[in-house]
């Protein structure tokens, strides 16, 4: 079978019936998703967060091993002496404990905040994406937590 | 992301004036066009998101340095920023690695992957036997240019800037696309 006698007729046809069923197909969530990636103002503020949990790790880590033995505030980051032999302590001995100091405290908190915040946000993806792979029309604009 | 009235006028006020609804003006104007030029080239749903998202980075870098110089011609600018995308994409090695370390975070940005799923699947269903399928059997460069011409509309004017080549280049490639194209149209109606 022959197309008609104009080929250039049918080719633009062909690319309008094309462009004409993609108007069927909803791109706008993944649109509206690419949007907020591109203008997101967070990658310094991003960095700044990984960069803060990076220390927060190093400083829990060293505080964690400081702290019970109230040798804190002695002690630097660098100071090997903390794992120098420590004399045995005494049981008797009425030991005022130190309590942990406020900074210490803080940097629990914000770190475990935001693991909880990224846990939070990787449970969320996937009960969404489970609801979107169900039904992409229903659930395109749901998002349960954040 | 609320729906603009748009027009190339607005763009270029809100451009003028730098803010994030110029942006987004031009973001809501040209990204189906972009999307489905680059979709056009590569007949992968993943790939042109990617080439797509790539693009509207570069022009929103662009746009916040006030940096394009031919604002009246953003169209143009757009695809031409595509078109490189797409080599490079092809081309690269280190760019196909990129792109593969990507696919591998896609299984934890679940999301994304549900939508990109979901627009390739779609596009198959529609397409799976007619244009997609023979645009992809036209060499690539002639498919570029038969996809400006009728898809997008361009002038060979538009073409020729687009791709740096001469118009009469434009033309004879069209010309042989468009051969290539009316062959497996009569193939597949047979």
């Amino acid at each position: 079978m022959k197309l008609n006698n104009d080929p250039d007729q049918k080719i633009k046809e062909v690319f309008s019936n094309a462009a004409l069923r993609r108007q069927n197909i909803d791109i706008e969530k993944i649109k509206n998703m690419q949007f907020k990636t591109i203008t997101a103002k967070e990658s310094f503020a991003t960095k700044i967060i990984w960069l803060a949990a990076v220390i927060l790790i190093i400083y829990l880590t060293y505080a964690s091993t400081n702290v019970s033995n109230g040798n804190f505030k002695k002690s630097g980051a660098f100071d090997i002496s903390v794992f120098e032999e420590l004399p045995m302590e005494k049981p008797q001995e009425n030991k005022s404990v130190r309590p942990p100091d406020f900074l210490f405290l803080l940097s629990a908190f914000l770190l475990e905040g935001l693991i909880l915040f990224y846990m939070i946000k990787f449970i969320d993806n996937i009960i969404t994406s489970i609801l979107l792979k169900f039904s992409h029309d229903k659930f395109k604009t749901i998002h349960l937590i954040c | 992301m609320e729906k603009q009235s748009i027009n190339n006028e607005n763009i270029i006020n809100a451009y003028g004036a730098g803010t994030q609804n110029g942006f987004e003006a031009l973001y809501q104007a040209y990204y189906n066009d972009v999307f489905y030029f680059t979709l056009n080239l590569s007949g992968d749903a993943h790939g042109s998101l990617d080439i797509t998202q790539t693009v509207f980075m570069k022009a929103f870098g662009e746009f916040n340095k006030k940096n394009i110089s031919d604002v009246r011609n953003i169209k143009s600018w757009l695809f031409k920023v595509a078109v490189n995308e797409f080599y490079q994409l092809r081309r690269s090695y280190i760019n196909k690695i990129k792109y593969l370390v990507k696919n591998i975070f896609r299984f934890i940005d679940k999301e994304t992957e549900i939508h990109s799923e979901y627009i390739e699947k779609k596009i198959l269903e529609e397409e799976k036997n007619s244009l997609g399928k023979w645009l992809l059997q036209i060499e690539e460069k002639d498919r570029i240019i038969l996809v400006l011409r009728y898809y997008d509309d361009l002038s060979y004017d538009e073409i020729s800037a687009i791709l740096e080549i001469e118009e009469g280049t434009v033309m004879s490639r069209l010309f042989r696309a468009k051969e290539k194209l009316r062959r497996l149209m009569e193939n597949e109606a047979e």
